[in-house]
């Protein structure tokens, strides 16, 4: 089977090629042989899938991209960074269930939640703004390119250039390194403030009050059945690993000894648990369409396995942290809130929307 | 997707299917491909296949699927790229005698070019407006 033939037939392609994104992907390559990864060959898509993937196909590997989950997460970090209105993420979110409805074959219902987006484009306003558009910009790039490094570094897994028993060692690390702690939560309070001792009382208070991520309910128990349910848990964080220091070390060649070198990693960094909270959203998004789909009830914005990865990413961040990282980080967490804004905005429409008959949806 | 083209199932299944799926791609080189991927996301299910269904194939997908999820084991289903909600014994039978028409053809035709003669009209064929 050729790449051609399986990206047919496992995506609702928009377009074979797509156009033009903020991420300079051909850049991204030149960065690639540059730093040696001569032969991967990156296949860029366009589909409402939105996945982005390495997949191995009769003992060949391949690396795709996809433009559209870039355009999904410049979108976000639009609402993130510019929205003011609660009914731009309704909008936007109504849009993705609509296409996730699409490709589930549920085509009527799908129908409503275009109509209820293409009533509210017009009106939604605040999130075009284009104050603090160079962080919007460098956040979106940054995702972009964190996704296809972690696909990367899964390429590298794959043609076994990676260390296999990196894997196995990455897993106990894990475990292990929750030894004697209660919960998350615990140790995650231990270590800022073992890495953040200038930081006062009231500071750490304030940026912690939201306990953003909520790891209180994560402990060793929890990551244990992960580790064992969850295929490729570890190597998941190996490659979100593998990813934030690969982006280090470009940026370092970039920028180290620049003026604005300090604020750009800080934003390269931040940039990171912010895509996981996109990926979530998305993630969540799609479950919902699923759940309209067939009729079940709609699921709760929770999911351990993303938030193990936030956890994880915390970790792998030791060796950078430093205190306006972190509150820079906590600031950006803070934007959870804009999660659960997706989350409240949504939950009544989307009852209404599902009872009501689409005749009446199309009337309004 | 055109109607006369084969239609493609990509079915991703528990470890617990490894050892069939991997026999089932020796017995149908040319139609089922077993494939290994990672993605952002990551998923629950490890073992992903696409096949390329013939009316020889058809029964012993059907039987592979029917198994895991008699099994109680979650399995993913989508054809030319649509999920196929509630993946069950009742759906799986009316996919497969949806599919049955434009599927008629020599296995060895699947990745053929050559178009085939439609026996009736394709009911979905796949095809998406």
């Amino acid at each position: 089977m050729t790449i051609g033939e399986y990206l047919k037939y496992t995506r609702s392609l928009r377009e074979m090629s797509s156009p033009e994104s903020i991420y300079d992907v051909d850049q991204f390559t030149e960065t690639l042989r540059a730093s040696g990864f001569t032969d991967v060959h990156l296949h860029i898509t366009y589909s409402t899938d939105c996945v982005s993937e390495v997949v191995e196909l009769d003992g060949k590997i391949y690396l795709v991209h996809d433009r559209y989950l870039g355009q999904r997460l410049n979108m976000l970090n639009r609402i993130f960074f510019h929205s003011t209105e609660a009914k731009d993420a309704a909008m936007y979110a109504s849009k993705v269930i609509g296409e996730r409805l699409m490709m589930a074959g549920a085509h009527i219902k799908a129908i409503g939640f275009f109509s209820f987006y293409e009533s509210l484009h017009e009106k939604c306003v605040s999130y075009k703004q284009n104050n603090n558009l160079f962080w919007r910009l460098l956040t979106t790039q940054a995702q972009e390119e964190f996704v296809i490094l972690h696909e990367l570094a899964h390429y590298l897994f794959f043609s076994r250039r990676l260390d296999e028993g990196l894997i196995t060692r990455k897993a106990d690390d894990l475990r292990e390194s929750l030894g004697g702690h209660k919960n998350f939560s615990d140790m995650e309070e231990l270590f800022v403030r073992n890495l953040t001792p200038g930081l006062d009382e009231g500071s750490y208070i304030r940026h912690r009050r939201y306990d953003p991520w909520d790891f209180s309910n994560l402990d060793a128990e929890r990551l244990d059945e992960i580790l064992r349910q969850v295929p490729n848990f570890a190597e998941e964080c190996l490659c979100d690993e593998f990813a934030v220091q690969f982006m280090v070390e470009k940026l370092n060649k970039l920028a180290l000894g620049t003026e604005g070198y300090a604020a750009q990693l800080d934003h390269v960094l931040a940039a990171v648990p912010l895509l996981f909270q996109h990926v979530e959203i998305l993630r969540w998004l799609k479950k919902i369409a699923e759940c309209i789909a067939d009729d079940s009830p709609l699921p709760l914005l929770s999911d351990d396995v993303i938030r193990c990865r936030v956890f994880h990413f915390w970790h792998t961040l030791r060796a950078q942290f430093s205190e306006r990282l972190f509150i820079q980080i906590m600031q950006r967490e803070n934007g959870r809130i804009f999660s659960e804004k997706f989350d409240q905005t949504l939950r009544t429409p989307i009852k209404n929307w599902v009872d009501t008959d689409v005749p009446t949806l199309l009337g309004r | 997707m055109p109607g006369d083209e084969a239609s493609a199932l990509h079915i991703r299944l528990s470890s617990d299917n490894e050892e069939k799926i991997r026999e089932l791609a020796l017995q149908y080189p040319n139609q089922v491909t077993p494939i290994r991927a990672r993605r952002l996301e990551g998923s629950d299910l490890a073992i992903e296949v696409i096949a390329i269904l013939s009316p020889a194939l058809m029964p012993i997908i059907y039987k592979v699927i029917v198994e895991a999820l008699r099994a109680r084991q979650h399995v993913e289903l989508r054809i030319n790229g649509i999920k196929v909600r509630g993946v069950s014994e009742a759906t799986l039978l009316k996919i497969m005698e949806k599919l049955t028409p434009s599927a008629n053809r020599a296995p060895q035709d699947a990745k053929s070019k050559k178009p085939t003669r439609k026996v009736r009209s394709d009911p979905d064929g796949g095809s998406k407006k």
